[in-house]
């Protein structure tokens, strides 16, 4: 069992890459602005990411002999690349400070360096998390996986100042990869074990994630479209519905009858 | 121990993710964001609502009393409703016992379900299994419901017993059935052998009547004496019996040699005594019977090695329980400890027949070391060399045990000396 499910995780973080990829086609203007002729789609950092972190698990041990600590010394290596940089330049630059320090090739250099690390550590974190089966990587990688369109987000925001419009599909889709890869991620850690007797406990665990995967995804896809499903009236429809906090309004609207039937059954359980 | 519930750090990562996402979703206007909170929120809402009842757990065991080496099959019954959800199931155990087969912690679907396994006990004593803990979870892992069954139940490990066949070793007089044997001599026993004429020191129970009553001459009945051996163990318990492992010392081995023994010779109506000496020194008289096996064994069973009493004190102490022609088998590594040979002496200047079994101390220590000769090593085997000599020329018979020596080896070397 323990290699099937564990390809399923890899799975459904690319996907996620995907989305991601399709959902911010201007992810580029923001790479553009670290450098401008950085024309790496996003799908390429995280495959790099992917790679990279599948191979650095394969070799750890390897690498860990050769060099204690890794990590600590890459970071360290940054920090000390940062400070030459903005040292040479500010020596051997042309024209003020300020000019001397943003035109270095040096430091740009540098700042693609970051921007490709922050792009790719989500995914190199995922894969790492997964063959480790660590819980403490797989934190990072999802709060990685966050980051990357928040930041996107944020970016397109302030470059346009109006909030550029994500498809209700797309933006499910993309969430459902997101829940499909810590779920999946969760079925390894939990059942890819020989010490423990598991029974028939991953195929109702499957049932379940898609039960309730496909109930909240209704919910969601009902919240967002609600504006073109009900007639144009006036007693039912309002101004807010097209905004954000209407849709919000809806979904959790639609979420209070799971919610007191959770509360019901646990006092139930609680007697 | 009552309910107990308890949120995973699942629970939490989700809990904290989808409020921190539904937050930016406002904040950025993301649809994407409130997408991923909302299917999040349900996801929560909808596994905390579905989490099984409270199922009923009985646990059944082959057997509470068992020997080293012994396996014990146990079987935990799980009876509940079915439904979403799991169940785990934890059957603590003593970490002295050991799982041979199956696993003790089990994860379930609720319903009528069992789980069964094995266990096994290296080492003598007193262990305890239970109480059973039972985890009700949720569907998606995210909280659980803890409750416990049943209360601690303890198993007894008595000391192995080698089970060869060892009784055709017995050598003696030649019985016709196990138990009494009658000598056609006069001696202590119950069968009515002879009379003789009263003198002033026969006790007043043994006259007979009758003949007095036909003679007017007083006369006492004389019995037959019958053949029960006597037999002894005087048990070194102290500290320094525990070199070696856990499982393989001194003691632990002098101990199984005991039981067999004491089994052997119980089973064919002798009688048995033991004198233990560590920190104190306690007797058990010598009597027959398999009530008295068991008493034997627990007291066996219970033994830890602690304190440093010496041989000559014990010997000086407990003397008076030893009687009379009865043999003795004195188990001790000799070492450290001076009183040996005058001991010794008493015991043989009582008239006993002493037989000292020796597991060698040294060599244990030196196999936990990775049989490693070092100077300490060479002195402590010169030492006991020449202690083992000079009781044997005081008349003792000693068996130098090895540890590579198993007690079977043992049993059938000092049963040849018969």
């Amino acid at each position: 069992m323990g290699l099937r499910i564990r390809f399923i995780p890899f799975v459904f973080l690319g996907g996620y890459a995907l989305c991601i990829w399709l959902m911010f086609p201007s992810f580029l203007e923001v790479s553009a602005g670290i450098y401008r002729d950085l024309s790496v789609p996003y799908i390429g950092w995280a495959l790099m990411g992917g790679v990279i972190g599948s191979v650095y698990y394969r070799y750890r041990e390897g690498l860990r002999k050769r060099i204690k600590n890794p990590i600590n010394k890459l970071g360290l290596g940054l920090v000390l690349w940062l400070g030459a940089s903005i040292l040479i330049s500010v020596a051997l630059g042309e024209g003020d400070l300020q000019d001397r320090v943003l035109d270095s090739g040096l430091i740009r250099a540098w700042f693609v360096t970051m921007f490709g690390i922050f792009m790719s550590a989500p995914t190199f974190l995922g894969s790492y998390s997964i063959l480790a089966r660590s819980k403490e990587v797989f934190s990072l990688a999802i709060l990685g996986l966050i980051i990357v369109p928040l930041t996107c987000m944020i970016y397109l925001q302030a470059q346009s100042v109006s909030v550029p419009r994500q498809d209700p599909l797309l933006s499910l889709i993309t969430a459902l990869t997101l829940f499909g890869f810590v779920e999946t991620f969760h079925w390894v850690y939990k059942y890819d074990r020989i010490d423990v007797q598991v029974g028939n406990l991953f195929a109702r665990q499957l049932i379940s994630t898609i039960l309730f995967a496909g109930v909240g995804s209704v919910i969601a896809f009902i919240a967002f479209s609600w504006r073109s499903m009900i007639p144009d009236i006036a007693a039912v429809s309002f101004y807010e519905m097209d905004t954000i906090f209407g849709t919000a309004a809806i979904g959790l609207a639609l979420l209070s009858p799971i919610a007191l039937l959770a509360i019901v059954r646990s006092f139930r359980e609680g007697k | 121990m009552g309910r107990v519930s308890v949120f995973s750090r699942k629970a939490m990562g989700y809990g904290a993710a989808t409020l921190a996402l539904f937050i930016l979703s406002l904040v950025l206007s993301s649809g994407l964001f409130l997408m991923m909170s909302l299917i999040g929120m349900a996801v929560i809402l909808l596994s905390l609502s579905f989490i099984p009842r409270k199922p009923e757990v009985t646990r059944s065991m082959d057997s509470d009393l068992i020997h080293e080496g012994d396996e014990v099959d146990v079987e935990l019954r799980v009876q509940g409703k079915g439904g979403l959800g799991q169940v785990e199931i934890l059957d603590r155990l003593s970490p002295t016992l050991r799982i041979q087969n199956g696993n003790n912690h089990a994860f379930l679907s609720p319903g009528e379900r069992s789980v069964r396994y094995t266990f096994g006990s290296p080492l003598r004593g007193y262990h305890d299994i239970g109480p059973t803990h039972v985890r009700r979870w949720d569907p998606l892992w995210f909280w659980y419901r803890e409750d416990e069954y049943g209360e601690k139940k303890r198993i007894t490990t008595f000391p192995e017993r080698t089970s060869a066949d060892m009784r055709r070793m017995l050598k003696g007089p030649n019985k016709q059935r196990p138990g009494d044997m009658h000598l056609r001599r006069v001696g202590p026993g119950k069968e009515f052998y002879s009379i003789r004429d009263y003198v002033t020191t026969d006790p007043f129970h043994t006259i007979n009547w009758k003949a007095y009553a036909r003679t007017r001459k007083l006369q006492v009945n004389q019995y037959e004496a019958e053949s029960v051996t006597d037999l002894m163990f005087i048990l070194d318990s102290r500290m320094v019996t525990r070199a070696g492992t856990l499982i393989e010392n001194p003691l632990e081995r002098s101990i199984r040699f005991c039981a067999s023994l004491a089994d052997l010779y119980l089973t064919t109506s002798n009688r048995v005594g033991l004198i233990n000496y560590s920190s104190s020194v306690t007797v058990l008289k010598p009597e027959g019977g398999t009530n008295h096996l068991t008493k034997l064994l627990h007291t066996l069973t219970d033994i830890t090695p602690s304190g440093y009493h010496t041989l000559g004190a014990t010997v000086n102490y407990s003397l008076a329980y030893i009687p009379p022609d009865s043999r003795v088998f004195v188990l001790s590594p000799l070492s450290e400890d001076p009183t040996i040979k005058e001991g010794i002496k008493k015991l043989l200047a009582r008239g006993h027949n002493v037989v000292i079994v020796s597991p060698s101390g040294v060599e244990f220590e030196r196999s936990v070391i990775e049989g490693m000769i070092t100077p300490r090593y060479l002195l402590k085997k010169l030492s006991r060399i020449n202690l083992i000599e000079d009781l044997r020329s005081m008349g003792a018979r000693v068996l130098d045990w090895p540890p590579e020596k198993d007690v079977l080896w043992a049993v059938q070397e000092v049963l040849s000396w018969d």
